[in-house]
């Protein structure tokens, strides 16, 4: 039988030891630069000319959110969340309507991440940034909020149901849908394949700036006829 | 408690089978897990079970005493029948409170109104809480019938009727989830069936003093009293237990007020589930003081072996959190997108602490508690949950946006809070109790092991 002698030194050491050990694979975990992503074969930020990407969260890797264009297609493939526009395509006025015709790929179902159309962005680039978005998921429901800065207010209910977004069937594994923002006098009309879903007075909306698409997490999503029409 | 020389094989002897039926219990969280990060929505499937399962902690929680009671007042001679009685009914109580949050307004006042979720998890945590409803009164059932079981020295049963729950709540997980898309629910149902499972198996085992004894692991329970003390005693170490499974529910309310709620308690949920089932070996360090050590020198050996063991498990926790490694890792054991996986590589280092924090909060909660300063135990216990809530709501502003690891931090802060606390206890009240070399007779333990 092992007896137990009383020789503190050499524990005392043991433990130093293991927690010095500790301590440095901690920190080195700490401090790795390295971000936790899954193989990619892509290695740089990868996005059509002229686009730009802000994602939701800095800690994010922007590699992961990629988004390539034939000129027609925009095909966008989530990673992170964030938002893709081009800085130029602006609706400085009071009236118009944004459009585009969103198809998510391979959609599984009761996904709920949503994409979607956002208008009136500014300051995209930095903390100040504001935009008013609408966006819809595979379980057939959409949403409207309103980001000003760090925070981001819900204008509907929450996501609230609504038969106009289409949903996957057993047939078709891509679903699409044409969603649009009408700014009209005083009021936003949001609409899914040109079935109205909301109409609310612009109040404190950003309604004038950048248009553009924004996709949540884990997503594959091809973007069509993205355009602003002057009512 | 054993005359026999304290020696290295003794420790071993006395603790493995602590340790591995710790691991067992806590592999339950890394499994459901596991199972969970492969929902079509994992980050608001494990979000909304971690609101839930919080929640459902702190109802079941005081039950587990159960077991403590149960041995005490059958060794002392009391029938066992008003016992399982009057534990049930409360058990039936707390759980028609978790079928009210299921499906009543107070489901929105518990969940939405006190922690703060919405949306999404709130859909998720509630589908959940429903599923859950049942464990208060299988954990009531379970606690009182282990404890039947403790006081006729027949541990075993309730070692297998662990293992069995184990396996069910895995098999279930796996089949609801390659069958479903998943959520939140799957954890749920899993759970409970497991939990089931082991009640069944451990209300059917007959007590007698036939069988070997040796300890097992049992959650949230502390050593038997004597009867006559038993209220005033124990009062404390419920606190304790109860706060212990109050830390989430704090932690998850003041993460469910964070930019990116949803990833913030998915990620702090699954770093949880892995680092507390690699710390699972220093668990039960409560059990090595209480029947191990008579004496400052038996004191001193026990606290080294505790030491070495505890640090190299914090080495191992380490190891995982190596960033080559927890890629590989985490990402084969969680099917769980790079976003997600990033939030819990970011948190997990700082959850290496927590083995050596853990067994030494164990450690000395066990000396006390032999040593009747059950008191000092709850006062430790409200420092740390004060301490947690402190810097959880103090960090929100600078670390909102890291939630996972602003959880794991205010969890570290608590336990070393307390550590701080019960070494000072320790040096300036407890040690005097204990003489230099002498074994003594124990004070308040009737026997070595987890409670009988």
């Amino acid at each position: 039988m092992m007896r137990f002698k009383p020789n503190r030194w050499v524990a005392v050491r043991v433990v130093i030891g293991l927690m010095l050990l500790t301590a440095g694979l901690a920190t080195a975990s700490c401090g790795s630069s390295v971000p936790d992503r899954d193989p990619a074969p892509e290695t740089s930020l990868q996005l059509p000319d002229g686009y730009e990407l802000r994602l939701d969260r800095p800690n994010r890797n922007p590699v992961e959110f990629v988004a390539t264009s034939d000129g027609e297609v925009l095909r966008v493939h989530t990673g992170p969340a964030g938002i893709i526009y081009r800085p130029d395509q602006v609706a400085s006025s009071t009236t118009y309507t944004a459009r585009a015709r969103f198809t998510e790929i391979d959609a599984p179902r009761g996904h709920r991440e949503g994409f979607g159309l956002f208008i009136g962005g500014q300051d995209l680039e930095d903390g100040r940034q504001r935009y008013t978005y609408f966006l819809i998921r595979g379980d057939g429901r959409y949403l409207i909020k309103h980001r000003d800065g760090p925070s981001a207010l819900e204008v509907s209910d929450g996501w609230e149901l609504s038969a106009a977004v289409h949903i996957r069937s057993s047939e078709a594994r891509d679903v699409a849908n044409e969603l649009a923002i009408t700014v009209e006098r005083d009021r936003v009309r949001f609409s899914c394949n040109g079935e109205l879903v909301a109409d609310i007075p612009i109040g404190g909306l950003s309604i004038q700036g950048v248009v553009g698409v924004r996709v949540n997490h884990n997503l594959e999503v091809n973007i069509e006829d993205l355009q602003v029409e002057q009512i | 408690m054993s005359n026999s020389p304290l020696t290295l094989r003794r420790f071993a002897r006395f603790y493995a089978p602590l340790a591995a039926t710790s691991l067992l219990l806590t592999a339950t969280n890394a499994l459901l897990t596991s199972a969970m990060s492969r929902s079509v929505n994992p980050a608001t499937a494990l979000a909304g079970f971690g609101v839930a399962f919080s929640f459902c902690g702190v109802l079941y929680s005081p039950l587990l005493v159960g077991q403590q009671v149960a041995a005490t007042k059958l060794l002392g001679g009391s029938r066992f029948g008003p016992i399982h009685r009057l534990w049930l009914q409360i058990g039936i109580v707390l759980s028609l409170v978790a079928v009210a949050v299921g499906f009543s307004p107070l489901g929105v006042v518990m969940f939405s109104d006190l922690m703060g979720v919405s949306g999404d998890i709130f859909d998720e945590a509630r589908a959940a809480i429903v599923l859950l409803a049942p464990v208060p009164i299988l954990t009531a059932l379970r606690a009182v019938h282990q404890g039947r079981l403790v006081a006729g020295h027949r541990t075993h049963p309730i070692a297998l009727a662990t293992g069995a729950r184990t396996a069910v709540l895995a098999l279930v997980a796996v089949t609801l989830t390659v069958l479903t898309p998943g959520g939140a629910w799957v954890g749920a149902a899993a759970f409970s069936l497991g939990l089931l499972v082991e009640t069944i198996l451990v209300t059917r085992a007959r007590a007698g003093t036939d069988g070997a004894y040796h300890p097992v692991a049992v959650e949230g329970v502390e050593p038997v009293v004597s009867e006559g003390r038993l209220l005033r005693f124990s009062t404390p170490l419920m606190l304790n237990v109860l706060l212990w499974w109050s830390t989430p529910v704090l932690i998850n309310s003041v993460l469910a007020r964070s930019p990116f709620p949803a990833e913030a308690i998915a990620a702090f949920f699954v770093v949880e589930a892995v680092a507390w089932f690699l710390a699972a070996p220093v668990g039960q360090y409560q059990f090595l003081s209480i029947g191990l050590v008579d004496c400052r020198h038996a004191h001193r050996a026990v606290q080294k072996w505790s030491l070495v063991l505890a640090a190299a498990v914090a080495l191992v926790v380490a190891i995982v959190a190596a960033p080559m490694v927890r890629q590989t890792v985490l990402g084969a054991v969680f099917g769980l997108d790079s976003g997600l996986l990033s939030d819990i590589g970011a948190a997990l280092p700082f959850a290496a602490a927590y083995p050596l924090l853990y067994g030494h909060r164990q450690y000395y909660q066990g000396l006390f508690t032999r040593c009747g300063r059950s008191d000092a135990v709850a006062w430790g216990a409200v420092l740390r949950i004060t301490t947690v809530l402190t810097v959880a709501v103090g960090g929100l502003g600078p670390l909102g946006y890291a939630g996972a690891t602003l959880g794991v931090i205010s969890a570290v802060a608590g336990l070393t809070v307390e550590g701080i606390f019960l070494e000072r206890v320790s040096h300036r009240q407890v040690m005097s109790r204990l003489p230099e070399s002498r074994p003594i007779r124990p004070e308040l333990l009737s026997t070595e092991g987890v409670s009988g």
